[in-house]
C-alpha cells in the first residue's frame, strides 16, 4: 500500500520535483550553447574585414599628418638654428662683457682681499710668532726647571754614591793598613825573634841560664807536671 | 843517694856495674874484693851507704848480692824526667835541679840552644815548654 504520509514517499517526491527543474535548466543552458555558438562562427570573419577596412583608413591618415608634420618641421629647424645661431652669439658677447666686469671687479675685490689676507697673515704670523715665543719661553722655563731638578737629582745621587764609595774606601784603606800593619808586625816580630835568639844565648850568662832553668822547674813544679 | 845517681845515664852506668858485680860474684868467692874491682870509691861508698840505710850487712858473698839486687831494683823503679836545656848544666846545676824535683827521680838531659834559656820538660809522654824561645814567640816585644 502506497503510504501518503510517510517520509519516504515525501522525499521521492522532492527529487522528482528536482529531477524536473534540473532538466528545465539544463535544456535551457543546452539551447543557449547552441545559439552563441552559430554567432560565434558567424563573427570573426565581419570582425577582421571591419578591421582591415579601419586599419586602412588609419594608415592613409597617418601618411598624410607625417608629411604635413615633416615638411613644417623642416622650416622650422632652419628657422631655429639661425635664430638659436643669433642668440649664442649675443650671449657670448654678453658674457664676455660680463666675464671681463666681473674679472675687473674680481680683480679689484681680490686686490683689497690680498691686501686683507697679506695684513691679517702678518698679523697672524706676528701673533704665532707672539704665541710661539710664548710658549717656547715657558716650555724653555719648564726644560730648565727640568734640567735644574735633574741636575740637583744627579748631584745628591753622585754626592751620596761618592760619600759611599768615600765610605767602601776607608774601609778597604783600614783593612789594607791593618793588613799591611799586621805582615810589618809579623816580620818585625820573626826578625826580633832570630835575633834573641841568636843573641841572647850569647849574651845570657850561665847564672842567668841556671836561673831561668830553675824558675823552669819551679813553674812546672807549681803546674803540677812534674 | 839522689846526689849519687842524678841522671839517666848514670843510673844506666851505676846499673851496668851492679850487673857486672852480680855476675862476678857466681864466679868466684871473695866478693868483698870483687867490690873494689867494679866500683869507683864513690860508687863503693854509695854501695855502702846504701846497704846501711837499707840496714844490710856487707859481710858475705850473698849480702853483697842482696844489696846489688835490691839497689838495682830501686834504680829501676826511679822516675825519669826529661830535660831540653840549652846550654850543658855542671854537676852542681844537676844536683840543685835534683833536689828541686825530688826524690826517686832521674834526669835525662838533651841540649838544645834554640830554646834559648829555661827548659821543655817532657814527663809520662807530656811535654811542657817553659822555654824562653817560646815565651820570644808568643810575647809581643
Amino acid at each position: 500500500m502506497l503510504d501518503l504520509s510517510s517520509p519516504i514517499f515525501a522525499f521521492n517526491i522532492s527529487l522528482f520535483i528536482f529531477n524536473f527543474v534540473l532538466l528545465q535548466v539544463v535544456i535551457y543552458k543546452v539551447t543557449k550553447l547552441k545559439t552563441q555558438k552559430q554567432e560565434l562562427d558567424k563573427s570573426p570573419k565581419e570582425a577582421l574585414d571591419l578591421a582591415t577596412k579601419q586599419a586602412q583608413e588609419i594608415i592613409s591618415m597617418a601618411t598624410d599628418k607625417a608629411k604635413e608634420i615633416i615638411s613644417t618641421t623642416s622650416m622650422t629647424s632652419d628657422k631655429i638654428e639661425q635664430e638659436f645661431s643669433k642668440s649664442v652669439d649675443s650671449l657670448v658677447n654678453e658674457s664676455k662683457e660680463e666675464v671681463k666686469q666681473i674679472l675687473s671687479h674680481i680683480k679689484v675685490e681680490n686686490q683689497d682681499v690680498l691686501n686683507k689676507i697679506d695684513t691679517d697673515l702678518e698679523s697672524t704670523l706676528q701673533q704665532i710668532s707672539e704665541s710661539i715665543k710664548v710658549s717656547s719661553e715657558k716650555e724653555v722655563l719648564d726644560y730648565f726647571d727640568t734640567l735644574k731638578k735633574q741636575v740637583a737629582e744627579s748631584k745628591v745621587q753622585v754626592s751620596s754614591k761618592l760619600e759611599q764609595k768615600y765610605e767602601e774606601s776607608l774601609i778597604e784603606i783600614a783593612e789594607y793598613r791593618k793588613t799591611q800593619i799586621a805582615s810589618i808586625d809579623n816580620k818585625v816580630k820573626s826578625l826580633v825573634q832570630e835575633i834573641v835568639k841568636e843573641v841572647l844565648p850569647r849574651v845570657l850568662s850561665y847564672e842567668v841560664q841556671e836561673e831561668l832553668l830553675v824558675s823552669a822547674i819551679k813553674q812546672a813544679k807549681k803546674d803540677r807536671v812534674i | 843517694m839522689q846526689n849519687f845517681i842524678i841522671t839517666k845515664n848514670q843510673s844506666i852506668e851505676f846499673v851496668e856495674k851492679l850487673d857486672k858485680l852480680l855476675l862476678k860474684s857466681y864466679t868466684t868467692k871473695k866478693s868483698l874484693e870483687v867490690l873494689d874491682e867494679v866500683f869507683t870509691e864513690d860508687e863503693l861508698e854509695y854501695f855502702k851507704y846504701y846497704a846501711k840505710n837499707a840496714s844490710l850487712v856487707l859481710s858475705s858473698k850473698d849480702s853483697v848480692n842482696k844489696v846489688a839486687e835490691s839497689l838495682k831494683n830501686c834504680i829501676q823503679e826511679m822516675i825519669t824526667i826529661e830535660l831540653e836545656l840549652s846550654f850543658v848544666p855542671t854537676v852542681k846545676t844537676l844536683s840543685n835541679i835534683s833536689e828541686l824535683v825530688g826524690e826517686n827521680t832521674l834526669l835525662d838531659i838533651t841540649v838544645n840552644p834554640q830554646i834559648v834559656g829555661g827548659a821543655i820538660i817532657k814527663q809520662s809522654g807530656v811535654v811542657t815548654d817553659y822555654s824562653l824561645a817560646k815565651q820570644v814567640n808568643y810575647e809581643r816585644f
